[in-house]
């Protein structure tokens, strides 16, 4: 615990605050792009190439909004809600690991050697990193209730109940469907989740050794029907389309932002998107095999590029490649969380909380003893 | 000088004291305010100062029991609230309030 | 001071702020908000005793799912009957006061004066006291298996109990 020891930490910490929030703009852009695209439209497309400057002017518009407060709201609550909106998204993203960690070697500052780092490319290394992230997560229903009950308008209020007993409902589906994954890695922490999924898909049966080596071993292969139910739980966790009852705008107007305008909106905004960051980082950390390129290992990599270039630059590009591929299959997913989003109905209210209580969650422990069963039969 | 460092110095007692002084701030709520939700809040503070002190014992003692008995606290406090919230909506329900002062029929 | 008393005194002024709070406030919307408040705070300092599992699992039930519910039902509720003026009761109870104070001031006393640990010097090392969720795990899969039942006993039956309880039809005989 140095002096440097901290700093590195709070540039991390800010580094990785920064990246989940300048995410939201492009975001955005993609969100506009894409539905215009898969509508046959166009899109914004006049400020800037191809429209990216839109965010910019978008936000200058934010900016310049009138502060308002309904007359039957309570002002307090209505002003906490957008900030506690900000909160879970973008602490449960800072315990996710986004890249490999990068080794800084020793060096003389101050008169002084300060002993080589090892930073992971997370904000905070925790043991039980899985269970913090889904317990963080869970936070998120306040800023929902808060502003619908700070708006004084029934329209908010529906939205947010509703909002709110979706999201309830759906945490079970969601926590027991990471169990039958859980079980396999035998691990919260994601840092050990992240270094079981290098190298081709390999696992015993008794005491024979099975390797598949044309595929990456990637949790998706053990568990598939987990992954399906955790990024449908997803949707529903972070209100999206085809989920998205709460703002159903035939119904209730807006729904819990229907008071909300300007830089408070922009509030909402980005915790809605760093839900889906942070819903898109799990699903790749826990299966996808987080940063791991199939078919390269880190040390070939790092060899590989130092055939051709300083190894001091080469450790810093082979930071930036995972990195990259981490980050690719992170927009990937969130590509998905927009495409279904334009592609698919909403539901009905009860049709939203039988696809929950009586298909998700049957479906979801039924993985988890199966998975449990096969473990014992097969260890 | 020495005296004050050695009481900010948190030992098992400080732990201890944080808790009671919760429970306390709990039972006066349950005492004092009518309101239903409120009692019932109040009964979680009183549970959340009984785990912290189960907490702490274990981590002075080293005996992970203590944890065990939090898991069972939270379990049966989150099922109380169910219950207890249930009440209240059907409290509600048939009196139109839930203050408790104003229940005082025996006979509903 | 090491770390640990720092984190000590640093999270107990938002615990003792929500729990001061949630006896005070008027609106029991904002008791339940600081309750909540309580709660993270609590849960930080499990974590800070060496609990991780724990102090995930307290922000996720507590904070996460019940208290969620309790801000749900308030808000079912008309908002006339949830806000009441309690400010007189809370001023009219000086004979609870003193009973509690009491009970405090008795409890304290013996706190200080009996300490637990017989000295600084008997106070175990940090290291040795992180709980591992596996040895949680443990320890309430084979040695508390029955309690563990027992348990999901009690949760069936309070899930039941309470749709039945939810079910009754309100609006009074007369």
């Amino acid at each position: 615990m140095d002096f440097f020891y901290i700093f590195f930490q709070v540039i991390k910490m800010l580094v990785i605050f920064l990246l989940m929030v300048t995410m939201v703009p492009l975001l955005v852009w993609v969100e506009r792009r894409g539905s215009a695209f898969i509508q046959n439209r166009l899109g914004p497309n006049r400020v800037g190439p191809l429209g990216l400057l839109q965010l910019l002017a978008d936000a200058v518009k934010f900016f310049f909004k009138e502060e308002f407060v309904p007359k039957n709201g309570y002002k307090t609550i209505f002003y906490l809600a957008p900030i506690v909106a900000l909160i879970p998204g973008a602490i449960a993203f800072g315990a996710i690991p986004l890249g490999i960690p990068l080794d800084i070697g020793a060096f003389n500052a101050f008169g002084q050697t300060w002993g080589p780092y090892n930073l992971g490319f997370q904000s905070f290394e925790l043991g039980i990193g899985v269970v913090f992230v889904l317990a963080v997560a869970s936070l998120g229903g306040y800023s929902l209730l808060l502003a619908g009950w700070g708006s004084g308008n029934k329209y908010s209020m529906m939205g947010a109940l509703r909002a709110c007993a979706q999201m309830i409902s759906y945490e079970l589906a969601l926590g027991l469907s990471l169990v039958g994954i859980l079980l396999i890695y035998g691990t919260f922490s994601f840092n050990d989740i992240v270094n079981m999924q290098e190298g081709p898909l390999n696992f015993s049966i008794g005491q024979k050794d099975i390797v598949i080596g044309f595929l990456p071993n990637w949790g998706i292969f053990f568990q598939p029907l987990g992954a399906i139910l955790f990024f449908v739980a997803t949707f529903a966790e972070t209100n999206r389309a085809p989920f998205d009852l709460p703002e159903a705008e035939a119904e209730l107007v807006a729904g819990f932002h229907t008071e909300y305008g300007g830089l408070k909106m922009l509030l909402f905004f980005i915790g809605e998107y760093g839900h889906m960051m942070v819903a898109s980082a799990l699903m790749t950390t826990l299966f996808f095999g987080s940063y791991h390129i199939p078919f390269v290992t880190p040390d070939g990599l790092l060899s590989f590029l130092n055939s051709f270039m300083g190894a001091g630059f080469a450790k810093w590009i082979q930071f930036l490649i995972f990195h990259i591929s981490f980050m690719l299959k992170v927009i990937f997913f969130l590509w998905v969380f927009v495409w279904v989003r334009w592609t698919v109905p909403r539901f009905r209210y009860d049709q939203l909380m039988d696809l929950g209580w009586k298909k998700m969650l049957p479906w979801a422990l039924f993985n988890t003893v199966v998975t449990a069963v096969a473990m014992l039969l097969l260890a | 000088m020495t005296d004050l460092l050695s009481f900010f110095q948190v030992s098992l007692n400080h732990y201890l004291a944080l808790g009671l002084i919760l429970f306390t701030l709990g039972l006066a709520g349950v005492f004092i305010r009518k309101n239903l939700i409120v009692i019932l809040m109040c009964l979680e503070l009183m549970l959340n100062a009984v785990n912290l002190i189960f907490v702490a014992f274990s981590h002075y003692q080293g005996i992970p029991l203590g944890q065990v008995y939090v898991f069972f606290i939270m379990t049966v406090a989150a099922a109380e609230a169910g219950v207890g919230l249930a009440i209240a909506i059907s409290i509600y329900k048939r009196f139109g309030t839930i203050k408790m002062d104003l229940l005082t029929a025996l006979k509903g | 001071m090491d770390l640990a008393s720092v984190f000590f005194w640093i999270l107990s002024i938002p615990i003792l702020v929500g729990a001061i709070c949630v006896v005070f406030s008027k609106n029991p919307l904002f008791s339940a908000l600081f309750l909540v408040l309580s709660m993270v705070g609590l849960g930080a300092l499990y974590f800070q005793l060496g609990a991780h599992f724990i102090s995930a699992v307290q922000i996720a039930v507590y904070a996460g799912a019940v208290m969620v519910l309790f801000v749900m039902v308030l808000m079912l509720f008309d908002r006339k009957a949830v806000e009441s003026e309690e400010a007189a009761v809370i001023k009219n109870s000086q004979f609870k006061w003193l009973l509690v104070s009491v009970f405090l001031g008795l409890m304290l006393g013996l706190i200080f004066s009996q300490s637990f640990i017989a000295g600084p010097d008997t106070i175990l090392p940090e290291a040795t006291s992180v709980v591992s969720t596996k040895e949680l795990g443990n320890l309430l899969y084979f040695k508390n298996i029955l309690s563990f039942e027992i348990l999901g006993l009690l949760l069936l039956v309070i899930a039941v109990g309470v749709v039945s309880l939810s079910r009754i039809e309100g609006g009074s005989d007369d």
